[in-house]
């Protein structure tokens, strides 16, 4: 038999093997984190033609610009974690002032870095960024006469919120020592300049994430509970995240509707 | 013997040839030119019979123009099939895999390419043609992609542009083992996006967003392209145009989208500048990629430098031209310039005859 053809089928079973291999390797040992998240946290969308079960994490980053006038610029400078000393850390360069002339080309031609990011849950970030989002509404409506829209998000947003970001996985997790609140996870950030907040503000340098693997399967038998339920209301889901900081489903729970 | 298409290629030229000498002798006894006796004329129909009956026999090569297009209709047929085989098997997949143990999900993913692949071989020893084990390779490639990317899911395992290094080798594989062109121009575009994401990975980027640096892309390609002067094809004598055509798309379309739009090069300088760089650069390399081409007559280099020099000369006046010149002018200098461009080609054609 032709030894190309050997090559091809050993080429399909050697890569197999190295992809079970790591997964296998992910989940040996302590996992790297363990918590339990909620449906606000791990959202699932049915698909017709998809029988495979998958959930998507929900996360918030805090830093992004906001248009508003309950906020100064100070604050917005100040809740902006993605900053100048971050984005330098990261591996980013940033030795051009953001309001120069060509500040903007400079950064906008800068891609994405890979890096680590600590998503907290349902801690001091998440309550910040709901005092700040109904500070906001209550501006609007001071600023406008109109009520705005309802908008629950105390009771309905996702409570993972980014607060820190390392190119080590194991520096940041040494900040956030918390395994069962704190999750580090590998994400791709971006460089970006704004002007938004005043016409004579100074443009400021932030960074915001471009993506975090959210995406997480479900196998059986865990899955079967959503098959059955394809809009169910309320879960519970054991997540760890093992030492390539790769996910899977422990266990899930529904509450009766 | 499967897998002879590069003997298959010069069988075929054969053929042609006889056929067009058979048509030329017709028309030059028609024109009272030359006229061969009638012995000879036997002899030379039965010399040409008996030699394009073997060369069907052993080749399966097309005897008659008429044999051509249909052939090339079947080849169209059998990559659209192909593809068409490819996504039922992928979707039926989806639809009931979610029904599945782990263990089943990773037995079957893991099998479907290595069933696929056995099939690509039976349909190989049976076919000269290799149109079914062309259909075949490109289901077990297809197979080979969900294998990975369905346990990427099931493990929740990061994307990894090693990835593109598996299936383009894979691809590679089944080209030089039964000579398919198509599995050829697949495996080398995922080897040059391989080479690019991965050198973008290192750099501390993320592995998708490899097209931010399109001129990782060119260089690479332009190893591609010269990759057949140093592997000699003696057997796949087809597969060396497909290195040059990969790699001069590979090369013009990055080298095209630094000259619209030229932040993301690598060069220190204003975007414009890179843009106008880029567009000059574009220009006297599709001039060279022509002068090449007809050079080494490698007429599918011409026809690809033929159409990036238009490319990049309408950009280039576009950009001059076309905020502040009438439109009916700028076409107008447009079909001009297209006039003087034959012309010019008219005389380089009378020039090298």
């Amino acid at each position: 038999m032709n030894a190309s053809l050997i090559a091809a089928g050993t080429l399909v079973l050697l890569a197999n093997a190295f992809a079970l291999a790591h997964g296998a390797r992910n989940r040996s040992g302590e996992p790297e984190a363990e918590i339990v998240l909620t449906e606000r946290e791990l959202t699932y969308y049915s698909d017709p033609d998809d029988s495979g079960v998958a959930l998507t994490l929900r996360w918030i980053d805090p830093g992004g610009p906001r248009y508003s006038t309950a906020l100064k610029p100070e604050e917005l400078e100040a809740r902006n974690w993605l900053g100048k000393e971050k984005l330098t850390e990261l591996g980013f360069d940033c030795r051009v002032g953001a309001s120069d002339r060509d500040g903007y080309s400079f950064y906008n031609r800068q891609a994405a870095r890979t890096a680590f990011v600590a998503l907290e849950y349902d801690g001091p970030g998440w309550l910040s960024w709901i005092e700040l989002n109904e500070r906001m509404r209550k501006a609007e409506q001071a600023l406008t006469g109109l009520n705005p829209p309802v908008d629950d998000q105390r009771n309905m947003s996702t409570r993972l919120v980014a607060v820190d970001a390392a190119r080590d996985a194991g520096s940041l997790r040494a900040r956030h020592p918390d395994r069962s609140r704190v999750l580090v996870v590998p994400a791709v950030i971006r460089i970006s300049v704004s002007s938004v907040y005043q016409p004579q503000q100074p443009a400021i340098l932030m960074g915001y994430i471009q993506e975090i693997p959210s995406v997480i399967h479900v196998p059986q038998p865990n899955s079967a509970g959503f098959r059955a339920n394809p809009r169910p209301t309320k879960y519970r889901v054991r997540l760890r995240y093992g030492r390539f900081f790769e996910p899977w489903v422990e266990g899930v729970g529904f509450s009766p509707r | 013997m499967p897998g002879v298409t590069g003997s298959r290629t010069e069988a075929q030229r054969d053929a042609d040839r006889i056929r067009t000498l058979r048509e030329g002798l017709d028309e030059l006894a028609r024109q009272g030119v030359l006229e061969l006796t009638a012995e000879q004329s036997a002899r030379f129909e039965q010399w040409a019979a008996g030699r394009l009956s073997e060369l069907a026999a052993q080749y399966d090569v097309d005897t008659s123009v008429s044999q051509k297009r249909v052939s090339w209709g079947m080849r169209i047929v059998s990559t659209l099939g192909g593809i068409a085989i490819c996504a039922a098997v992928l979707l039926f997949f989806a639809r009931f895999w979610g029904y599945l143990g782990t263990p089943a999900q990773v037995i079957i993913v893991m099998a479907a390419p290595l069933a696929a692949l056995a099939g690509t071989e039976l349909a190989a020893r049976r076919e000269r043609t290799l149109y079914f084990a062309g259909l075949m390779a490109l289901v077990a490639l297809a197979c080979f992609v969900m294998n990975l990317a369905v346990l990427g899911r099931i493990f929740n395992i990061a994307s990894t542009e090693r990835a593109l290094a598996v299936w383009g080798l894979f691809a590679m594989l089944l080209a030089y083992r039964y000579g398919l062109r198509p599995l050829l121009t697949a495996g080398l575009g995922l080897l040059l996006s391989y080479g690019a994401a991965a050198l973008n990975a290192r750099s501390g980027y993320d592995w998708l967003d490899f097209w931010d640096h399109p001129e990782i892309f060119a260089l690479m390609s332009l190893a591609v392209f010269v990759a057949p002067l140093v592997i000699a094809h003696k057997r796949h004598t087809d597969f060396p145009a497909v290195y040059r055509l990969i790699g001069a798309l590979g090369f013009f379309i990055p080298v095209l989208s630094l000259a619209e739009w030229g932040g993301h090069s690598f060069l220190p300088l204003e975007t414009k500048s890179v843009e106008v760089i880029y567009e000059l650069a574009g220009l006297l390399s599709a001039a060279g990629v022509i002068w090449i081409g007809i050079r080494r007559q490698w007429d599918g280099l011409v026809n690809t430098g033929s159409v990036f020099f238009v490319i990049f000369l309408l950009s280039r006046l576009y950009h001059w031209w076309w905020d502040w010149m009438p439109k009916y002018v700028f076409f107008a200098v447009i079909g001009g310039i297209a006039i003087l461009l034959v012309l010019g080609f008219k005389r380089l054609r009378a020039r090298l005859a």
